[in-house]
């Protein structure tokens, strides 16, 4: 049972891990935005550009379309801010012990993910607008599509363990830990994308098209077809939430990805395994940009075809591998 | 602690009365809300008394048992029969007669069947149940209910000709050691007599359980429900779907799970999880290119129930590890498939019915059930259009709705008996679910509202209030769940584990999920949102027209583009599966003879791995 004192540790916990996620958050979106700036032989704004955008969003005047329905019009930026905040809680962001995962496992950030995509579906639908119904047609493939690999790449590293005798465990914590040490001849670090590089691949790519990037992911926004897609109707405070909530998911998803095959800061101490950590954040939106400036968006039934068919055989290999066990 | 035969007693009677105050339809409805109300009121009462397990000395020679589990299933019998009585005053006005009758006859045969801890006092429950709710079914007196009343009945008799088998071999088994009467078949009985040991016994569990898995259903005999519920009207769809299939169909699980001794193979309960696996992941991809409602929550129901047969497979699964294994692990892993599989069960009644309420309400609002015509409902019936959001979104597993908690343990318990293939799928089935959801929600409640619908307007007081009721309980065991699983499920839990174990087994284990907390912390999100949006910033809201028009880049009054009327299509979805589609299609061809054939040759498939020696 939680006491008071708990319950309000916990809090203070919170808005603490939302404060750094903030801060990850807006480094990450910088880069990404810098990056893909100089990529396309632009200068690119500077380190304040992401928040003070969203800032003044804030200072907009507040209005709700005509169309729209405004319960669910006003409730699903929330939503999606409210999803992507817990989130940013339970991935531990580099820190050892990090009691955000209490007693929460990874099914809980899998379905939360799938939340914060089911508020821009609401979104969309609720705003009135033609384009935004499209978006958000299309968001729904998209989450469709993504969640078998997504799934069964979260849940490799766990299901690892437990093959591995560490017991049954769905927790984060628990994955981190274990990728402690070397293997391999003390040569490689012990983290799970060496041991399981093709669910580490089928993550990556579930991941990349959850941030709405490119070759896939902006398929529900893409702006030459249908405007901002299910954002079409915001503006204003609202739109600056959504904002927000996008801005997070800079943060979010790479960190998840981190944690669960690249080691999160593991078998580090405090202040450096956090610099680490955010290296390694960084390091993948890196590579993420590059494949999103590089490439063309592909159609939304290339979608299904691709994660139904490749990535779910790369999560598979793996899902194989730890079933047969070998 | 009030016996149960009370209430079975009452519905009889008030059905007696009903059938003789035909004509006066005010006085019929009163008799029924009045049966239904004191059966709820007795059930709940008797959870006060739980922690005894009574086997009740039989009034009129029911051989009644009274304990979580059956306490449980009467539970959810005696509760959606109260709402489907109050939704039915409004809904069917015209050519009430016989249907009151009818109603409860169908619910006291149910709540008997409940609380039987008897065999053939299960068995002839549940033929009462079958033979009083297929008239119901025929309710309208068209082409069609007919026909779905016709298929039902036919599949539901074909799968009893295997329970009687069943019951026979039972009885012979008994004569032949030399005991007699009805007592033979007492679940009691024949666990202390162990009658059953031999292959005849084994034999005739495995065809009862045939029998009962039609009533469920599982996947390649799932047939008649569609057709039953789209032919039905909407207050006996919810009977059939939130009640019937759980009250009738549970047994199934029932003998299995009481007689698990005959069946320690791995190999069996293998057979088991994965038709729960097929039934869930086939059905919901069928119920994506559905377009009339009332048939696409009704496949939708056969998926939910592929969680049910997972969760009590993997509890199955489990006992049969223990007693192979003797491990004590494995203990705690059975309670939480057992209470994953009986909280999903309780969870699907409350929001299938929420669905099927609203689908009715609809209909009778608006006089059609197809999704693609309807739209923008949301401005007209908002009370519906939220309540189904909530059922919807809760069915679809969204975390702080009930769903999810019971979808959440039946994963942990798949991957912690070491199935992990089994929850991915339920994973994706999830994510598949609620895709459909969202199109149907979409399409039916947000968006252009067609001019057809302009004068469409809430539907009666006494069909909103059933599912308002419904979908407070999704968000109460949604955000408290520890309420359901304490009072509820674990009592339930506990008859069905085999009797050697030792009471200090600790299911509670599995309710290490801190929902509140996860409740309370969104909840903070939600506010910070709210303080960000609500904060004046210095400027005012417009009011002003031209700002809150739709941005459409002019396209709105294009009458080439016809923007306004975009709606999500099923072709999106159900492209990536469409040649599964298409042999589920030409498998489905409607009649009832394909379908008793259907049952007969996978019943014959799994007897001949019987006699093989496979499971």
């Amino acid at each position: 049972m939680v006491t008071l004192v708990d319950f309000l540790f916990i809090l203070g916990l919170y808005f603490a891990a939302i404060g750094l996620a903030f801060f990850f958050s807006w480094v990450g979106a910088w880069v990404f935005r810098k990056l893909s700036a100089r990529l396309q032989a632009r200068r690119g704004p500077p380190l304040v550009q992401p928040v003070a955008d969203i800032i003044k969003l804030f200072g907009k005047e507040r209005f709700i379309p005509c169309l729209a329905n405004k319960f669910l019009y006003i409730l699903s930026p929330l939503v999606a801010l409210s999803a992507i905040l817990i989130l940013s809680f339970m991935i531990p962001p580099g820190i050892p012990y990090w009691p955000g995962p209490l007693s929460w496992d990874l099914i809980v950030v899998l379905y939360f993910s799938v939340m914060f995509s089911l508020a821009f579906v609401i979104a969309g639908w609720a705003s009135g607008s033609p384009w935004g119904k499209i978006g958000a047609s299309r968001e729904v493939a998209i989450i469709l599509s993504v969640e078998l690999p997504l799934a069964i790449a979260i849940l490799i590293p766990p299901l690892a363990l437990a093959r591995g005798g560490y017991g049954f465990t769905l927790s984060i914590t628990d994955v981190i830990l274990a990728q402690e040490g070397n293997f391999l001849w003390t040569v490689l670090p012990n983290w799970f994308i060496f041991h399981y590089p093709f669910a580490a691949l089928a993550l990556f790519l579930a991941l990349l098209t959850k941030s709405w990037m490119r070759p896939f992911g902006d398929i529900p926004e893409a702006e030459q077809e249908i405007f901002a897609g299910p954002l079409t109707e915001y503006g204003g405070p609202l739109l600056g939430i959504f904002e927000l909530a996008r801005l997070f998911r800079f943060y979010v998803f790479t960190a998840l990805f981190v944690d669960l095959y690249l080691g999160g800061g593991s078998g580090l101490i405090f202040p450096i395994s956090i610099l680490v950590f955010l290296l390694k954040c960084l390091s993948i939106t890196i590579i993420m940009t590059i494949i999103h400036v590089a490439s063309a968006r592909y159609r939304i039934s290339h979608v299904f075809k691709w994660f139904l068919t490749v990535c779910l055989a790369f999560a598979l290999i793996s899902l194989i591998r730890i079933v047969v066990g070998f | 602690m009030i016996d149960p035969t009370i209430i079975v007693v009452i519905f009889y009677i008030a059905a007696a009365l009903s059938l003789l105050g035909m004509k006066i339809t005010r006085a019929n409805d009163i008799v029924a809300v009045l049966a239904t109300g004191v059966a709820l009121f007795v059930v709940i009462f008797n959870f006060f008394y739980l922690p005894l397990l009574i086997s009740l000395p039989s009034l009129l020679g029911f051989s009644f048992t009274v304990n979580g589990y059956t306490n449980l299933i009467a539970l959810i019998a005696t509760f959606i029969g109260f709402l489907v009585v109050v939704y039915s005053i409004k809904y069917i006005e015209k050519r009430r007669g016989y249907y009151s009758f009818f109603v409860l006859l169908t619910l006291g045969s149910l709540v008997g069947m409940a609380y039987s801890w008897n065999l053939l006092w299960v068995f002839l429950f549940a033929e009462l149940a079958t033979i009083s709710s297929a008239p119901l079914i025929a309710h309208y007196l068209k082409a069609t209910s007919y026909e779905g009343a016709l298929k039902y009945f036919v599949i539901q008799i074909f799968a009893s000709f295997f329970g009687v088998v069943g019951l026979g071999l039972i009885y012979q088994e008994a004569q032949i050691s030399g005991f007699a009467g009805i007592g033979v078949f007492s679940i009691d009985f024949l666990i202390a007599s162990g009658l059953l040991l031999g292959f005849i016994g084994k034999l005739a569990i495995f065809l009862i359980f045939l029998g009962f898995l039609v009533k469920v259903p599982s996947f390649p005999i799932h047939t008649w429900l569609p057709d039953a519920s789209t032919a039905a009207p909407a207050p006996i769809s919810t009977l059939l779907h939130a009640m019937m299939i759980k009250v009738a169909g549970m047994p199934a699980f029932l003998v299995l799970l009481m007689f698990y001794s005959l069946f320690i193979s791995i190999n069996f309960w293998l057979i088991i999880c994965i038709l729960g696996v097929l039934t869930m992941l086939i059905c919901v991809i069928i119920a994506f290119a559905q377009n009339d409602l009332k048939r696409l929550l009704a496949f939708d129901s056969v998926s939910q129930m592929g969680y049910v047969i997972l969760g009590l497979g993997i509890g199955g699964l489990a006992i049969t590890s223990n007693t192979l294994f003797a491990d004590p692990v494995w203990l705690v892993v059975a309670a939480g498939g057992i209470a994953a599989g009986l909280f999903h069960l309780l969870n699907h009644s409350l929001f299938k019915s929420v669905l099927f309420f609203s689908a009715g309400a609809i209909e009778h609002e608006t006089g059609t059930r197809d999704i693609n015509k309807l739209g923008g409902l949301l401005h007209a019936m908002p009370r519906t259009g939220y309540v189904m959001l909530i059922g919807s979104l809760a069915i679809a597993g969204v975390p702080l709705l009930n769903g999810f908690v019971s979808k959440w343990m039946v994963y942990n318990a798949c991957i912690a008996a070491g199935q992990p293939t089994f929850a991915l799928i339920a994973i994706f089935t999830s994510a598949l679910t609620f895709g459909v959801f969202l199109r149907m929600l979409c399409s039916v409640f947000l968006g252009h509202a067609p001019e057809t619908y302009a004068d469409v307007h809430s539907a009666p007081k006494s069909m909103v209030a059933p599912s308002l009721i419904l979908a407070a309980g999704c968000i109460l065991f949604g955000i408290f769940p520890q309420l359901a699983l304490g009072f509820l499920i674990y009592p339930a839990t506990y008859p069905l584990l085999p009797a050697a174990i030792p009471p200090p087994v600790n299911p509670l284990i599995w309710v290490s999920l801190d929902v509140f907390l996860l409740a309370t912390l969104l909840f903070m999100g939600l506010v910070v949102g709210y303080v960000l949006y609500r904060f004046r910033w210095g400027v005012q809201p417009v009011e002003a027209d031209d700002k809150t028009m739709p941005m459409t880049g002019g396209a709105l009054h294009d009458p080439y583009l016809k923007v306004d009327e975009v709606r999500p299509s099923s072709t999106v979805f159900a492209y990536p599966f469409r040649s599964l589609l298409n042999s589920v299609r030409k498998t489905h061809t409607g009649l009832a003879n394909m379908y008793v054939l259907w049952f007969v040759l996978f019943a014959l498939l799994l007897l001949l791995w019987l006699f093989l020696g496979w499971i």
